[in-house]
C-alpha cells in the first residue's frame, strides 16, 4: 500500500512551510484563480502568449521563499493525462501553423503543446498556493470572505481524520496482505468487506469524537480560535495590483512580438 | 457546586443492542479523593465515565455531581464541571492546530478571548506542551498527543477530572509525565486504569468492578489484592 | 473522470465553479436547518472513509485489471444526499489541494460531475424511491448498480458537455461522448457493484445505521429539494455559458468546427459568425502572422531559463529548512 503511504506524507506536507510572515493567505488565494482565468483563457492556438504564463509560478515560488524543483517536479503528475487525452489535436488539426526553415508545424500540435503547457501551469499555480499558505490557512481566510462554516469545519475534519483512517487502512491491509497468499487486489466480494469494515470502524470513530466534543460544550457550533489573525497589508494591496496588472498585460499584450522584430 | 462530589446510586444501562454493562452501580467519591477504577476487560469501566457527565445516561438510578442529578437538561451544565479524558488522543484532538483544540473547551463556554487565551497557555505550560501551539495533531509523538489531550480538559478548569487509561501506550517517558500532571491536580480525581503501578501511587482508594457491579471498595492495596484472586 | 484544467476554457470553467459554490452554500444552508447533533462528526470522518476506501483498489472481473469507487451514492444512502454531496465535495476539494486532481479551476466541473449527479440526482430518483432497508441482497446490488451507473454515466455526459464547450481539444464531442459513456458504463457497473457490497455488509453487521435515513425522509419533499437544486444549477450553467459564450468566440468557433466536420474552417472565415470572432480574436491579439511567432517561441523560452535560474540561484541561499514533523 505504498499508495496510501505516499499519500499520508502528502497530506503531512501540506500543513504548508511557507514562511510565517508571507503573503495575507486570501490575497495569494485571488491572485491565483486571477493567473488561472487568465491563462486558461489564451486560445490555444496562441502558444507563444501561454508561454509566457509559465514566469508566474517560478517568480512567486522564489517571492513566497518555496522551492520551484519541488513545485515543478510536482507538477509532472498531470502530464500523463495531458499527454494521451492532448493527442487528439495532432491527429484532427492538419493545417500548418508555422514553418521552422523546411519544417511545417501544424496548428494540432501547436495546441497540443498548449495543452500540455496548461496542465503543467495549473498544477504549479496550485502548488505554490497550497504549499505556501497550508491547507488550514486557506480554510480559515476562505472562511472569513463567506464560504459556509458547515463547509470549512467538514474539510479541516475530513484533513483531520485523513491521516488517521489512512493509516488504520495501512494497518488492515498490511493484516490481509499477511494471509493474502500474494494476490495483488481485492476481489469485489472481499473489497467489500475490507470497506464495510472500514466504514464500522469510521462510525465508532465517528461516535468517539463526538463524545470527546461533547465532553468539551459542544452544541453543534465549532468555536474559532484566532487569537492573531493575520491582517491584510498595504504589501498585499500592492501585490495583490501589480499582479492583476502583469496578468493582464500577459493576456493583452503579446510580448512574443518584441522578439520577432528583433529577429 | 462548591462540594466536588460523584455519586453512582443503583445504576443500571444497557445499550442500544441489549447488552447490560452495569447492574446496580452505587459509590461516592468526595471532593478531593483521588479513586482508581479497576476491573477486566468489558467490566464497564469506560460505561461508567461516559455516566459521569452525561454522555451516557442511566436506565435506571442516578448519577449525582455536586448535587445535581444528571440528566439530558443539565449535561451541558455539568460537563463544565467534569473534565474527561478519553483513552484514545486521536479521539480527542479534533481541531487543525493544538491552540485550537486547547481553545475549543473554553471558546465553547463563552469566555472571553483574552481569558480563552490565557488559560490554553496555562494549560499547555502545565502539561509541558508549551511551544507545539502551531502544530497538527499528527505532527505530534504519541506522548505529546497525551500531554496537549491533558491540556485540552484543563483549559476548561474543571472541579472533577474523569481519565480514561491515562497511562495506555504510552513509553516510560511519556507515562512518568502524565503521573507527574496528576499528582499535581489538587481536585476530584477518578481514573479508571488497567496500570495498578499508577493506582497505587496514586490513588489511596480503589473501586473493583466487575459484570457491571461493584465488587470490591476501599484501601488501593486490599482492591488490588481482590483483583489479583479474581484471575 | 476527473475533469482538468488544461481541457477547459475559463468561461466554462468559471461557470461550472459558480454553479457548485451555489450548490455547497445551498448544501449548507440545508443541513444547519436540519442539524443533528452528531453530524459534524460523523460526515467528516465519513469523508476520510471515503478518501480511503478510494485508495483501496479492487479487481475488476476478467479485465485484470483494478478500479475504486467515486462514492457518491454510498455516501448520499448512508448520510442522506445533501450530507453525501457536501461530504463528497469536500474529498473533491482535497484530492485537488492534495494530488492536485484536475486542478483548481476544474473544481467545481468535478463537484458537479462526480458529486452533484451522483448524490443529488441518481441517488434520489433511481435510489431511494426504488429501495427501503432492510432489503434482498440481490434487490440492494441491482439497485445501487443502476443509480452508480446512471449517476456515472451522466457525470460522464457533463464531461463531454464541459469538454465539447471549452473547445480545447480536437477530439470530435460524438465521438469523445461514445468514449465517456462506454466507459463509464464499465465503471457504473463496478461502482454499483462495490456500493451494493458496503451496503450489505452494514445491513448485515450494523443494519440501524441503515434505517436512521429511511426514518428520515420526509416523503416527496426530501426527493424535490435536490432535483430542483439541480435545475437551477443546470439553468445557472446554461445561462452563464451562453452569456460567457458570447464574449469568448474561440469556443464557440470550436464548437462550429466540430458540427461542421470540416478541419479547414479556417479558411472559410468569411462566415458570418466567425467574422465576429476573427475580429474579437483580432482585438485580443493572437499572432495574426504564424510564420514569425517561431522567434518569439525562442525568446520567450529564453527569458523563462534567465529567470527560473536567477531565482533559483537566489532562493537556494535564503530559503529557511522546511519544517519537519517530529516523531
Amino acid at each position: 500500500m505504498e499508495r496510501i503511504e505516499k499519500a499520508i506524507t502528502s497530506l503531512q506536507r501540506m500543513q504548508g512551510s511557507g514562511p510565517e510572515s508571507g503573503l495575507h493567505p486570501l490575497c495569494l488565494f485571488v491572485i491565483t484563480v486571477a493567473y488561472l482565468v487568465a491563462m486558461l483563457s489564451v486560445p490555444v492556438s496562441a502558444f507563444t502568449m501561454l508561454l509566457w504564463f509559465a514566469l508566474y509560478p517560478v517568480v512567486m515560488a522564489a517571492l513566497t521563499g518555496l522551492d520551484f524543483t519541488r513545485i515543478f517536479t510536482g507538477s509532472l503528475i498531470a502530464l500523463p493525462f495531458a499527454l494521451l487525452i492532448g493527442l487528439f489535436n495532432p491527429i484532427y488539426q492538419t493545417r500548418t501553423a508555422l514553418r521552422v526553415g523546411s519544417l511545417a508545424i501544424s496548428e494540432g500540435w501547436i495546441s497540443y503543446l498548449s495543452i500540455i503547457l496548461r496542465s503543467m501551469l495549473s498544477v504549479q499555480a496550485l502548488l505554490v498556493l497550497v504549499s505556501g499558505k497550508g491547507f488550514t490557512g486557506l480554510c480559515r481566510s476562505l472562511e472569513s470572505v463567506g464560504m459556509p462554516r458547515l463547509l470549512s469545519t467538514q474539510l479541516l475534519m475530513v484533513y483531520r481524520y485523513l491521516t488517521v483512517l489512512l493509516q488504520e487502512a495501512v494497518d488492515m491491509t498490511r493484516a490481509r496482505r499477511a494471509r493474502g497468499y500474494g494476490r495483488r487486489h481485492l476481489s469485489m466480494k472481499m473489497w467489500g468487506a475490507f470497506c464495510g469494515q472500514l466504514f464500522l470502524r469510521t462510525v465508532a470513530r465517528a461516535e468517539a469524537v463526538n463524545r470527546a466534543m461533547l465532553a468539551r460544550g459542544f452544541d453543534g457550533r465549532m468555536p474559532r480560535y484566532q487569537p492573531v489573525r493575520q491582517r491584510w497589508t498595504l504589501r498585499d494591496t500592492l501585490t495583490l495590483g501589480a499582479s492583476l496588472a502583469c496578468f493582464a498585460l500577459l493576456r493583452f499584450v503579446d510580448i512574443s512580438r518584441i522578439f520577432t522584430h528583433l529577429l | 457546586m462548591s462540594h466536588h462530589y460523584i455519586q453512582f446510586t443503583d445504576v443500571h444501562y444497557a445499550y442500544p443492542n441489549g447488552y447490560e454493562a452495569l447492574r446496580g452501580i452505587t459509590f461516592r467519591v468526595t471532593h478531593g479523593e483521588k479513586v482508581a477504577l479497576l476491573g477486566m476487560n468489558g467490566a464497564g469501566k469506560s460505561t461508567v465515565l461516559l455516566h459521569t457527565n452525561g454522555l451516557l445516561l442511566p436506565s435506571k438510578g442516578e448519577v449525582n455531581v455536586g448535587g445535581i442529578p444528571v440528566t439530558k437538561k443539565t449535561a451541558p451544565g455539568v460537563r463544565r464541571a467534569v473534565g474527561m479524558l478519553f483513552q484514545n488522543p486521536d479521539d480527542q484532538l479534533f481541531m487543525p492546530t493544538v491552540e485550537e483544540d486547547v481553545a475549543f473547551g473554553p471558546l465553547n463556554m463563552g469566555l472571553e478571548m483574552a481569558e480563552v487565551q490565557r488559560r490554553v497557555r496555562e494549560a499547555l505550560a502545565r502539561t509541558g506542551a508549551g511551544g507545539l501551539e502551531k502544530r497538527s495533531p499528527f505532527q505530534l509523538s504519541g506522548g505529546q498527543k497525551k500531554s496537549v489531550a491533558m491540556a485540552t480538559i484543563l483549559s476548561m478548569e474543571p472541579e472533577i477530572l474523569v481519565m480514561d487509561e491515562p497511562t495506555a501506550e504510552l513509553d516510560l517517558a511519556a507515562r512518568n509525565k502524565v503521573i507527574d500532571i496528576i499528582s499535581r491536580y489538587t481536585h476530584t480525581c477518578l481514573i479508571a486504569t488497567h496500570d495498578l503501578d499508577l493506582a497505587c501511587g496514586l490513588c489511596p482508594r480503589s473501586i473493583l468492578i466487575d459484570g457491571g457491579k461493584v465488587v470490591a471498595d476501599g484501601p488501593t492495596e486490599e482492591v488490588i489484592a481482590r483483583l489479583k484472586e479474581m484471575i | 473522470m476527473h475533469m482538468s484544467d488544461a481541457l477547459l476554457s475559463a468561461p466554462v470553467a468559471i461557470a461550472a465553479d459558480v454553479a457548485a459554490a451555489g450548490l455547497l452554500v445551498a448544501a449548507a444552508l440545508r443541513l444547519k436547518k436540519e442539524s443533528r447533533e452528531n453530524m459534524v462528526p460523523l460526515m467528516g470522518v465519513m469523508g476520510a472513509f471515503v478518501f480511503a476506501a478510494q485508495m483501496v483498489n479492487f479487481a475488476i472481473p476478467g479485465t485484470g485489471s483494478s478500479g475504486h469507487i467515486v462514492g457518491g451514492v454510498l455516501l448520499a444512502a448512508l448520510l442522506g444526499p445533501w450530507a453525501g454531496f457536501l461530504t463528497l465535495a469536500s474529498v473533491l476539494i482535497i484530492q485537488c489541494l492534495v494530488f492536485a486532481d484536475g486542478g483548481l479551476m476544474a473544481l467545481g466541473c468535478n463537484i458537479i460531475n462526480m458529486g452533484a449527479m451522483t448524490a443529488l440526482v441518481a441517488y434520489p430518483l433511481f435510489f431511494k424511491p426504488l429501495l427501503r432497508f432492510p432489503a434482498s441482497g440481490w434487490k440492494v446490488m441491482g439497485v445501487s448498480v443502476l443509480a452508480c451507473t446512471l449517476g456515472l454515466e451522466l457525470g460522464a455526459c457533463m464531461v463531454t458537455l464541459e469538454t465539447a464547450l471549452s473547445g480545447i481539444t480536437a477530439l470530435p464531442a460524438g465521438k469523445f461522448f461514445l468514449l465517456m459513456t462506454g466507459i463509464h458504463l464499465a465503471i457504473g457497473v463496478g461502482e454499483g457493484i462495490a456500493t451494493g457490497a458496503v451496503l450489505l455488509f452494514v445491513q448485515r453487521s450494523r443494519p440501524a445505521l441503515l434505517m436512521p435515513d429511511s426514518a428520515r425522509s420526509q416523503g416527496k419533499k426530501g426527493m424535490r429539494g435536490p432535483v430542483i437544486a439541480f435545475a437551477v444549477a443546470a439553468l445557472a450553467i446554461a445561462g452563464g455559458l451562453a452569456f460567457l459564450a458570447s464574449s469568448a468566440p474561440d469556443g464557440l468557433e470550436w464548437s462550429i468546427e466540430r458540427i461542421t466536420g470540416s478541419a479547414d474552417l479556417a479558411a472559410t472565415h468569411v462566415s458570418a459568425l466567425s467574422t465576429g470572432a476573427a475580429a474579437a480574436q483580432e482585438a485580443t491579439s493572437i499572432m495574426p502572422d504564424y510564420d514569425n511567432s517561431f522567434a518569439g517561441i525562442v525568446g520567450a523560452v529564453m527569458v523563462l531559463i534567465l529567470v527560473w535560474g536567477l531565482t533559483a540561484a537566489l532562493s537556494r541561499r535564503r530559503r529557511k529548512p522546511a519544517t519537519r514533523p517530529i516523531e
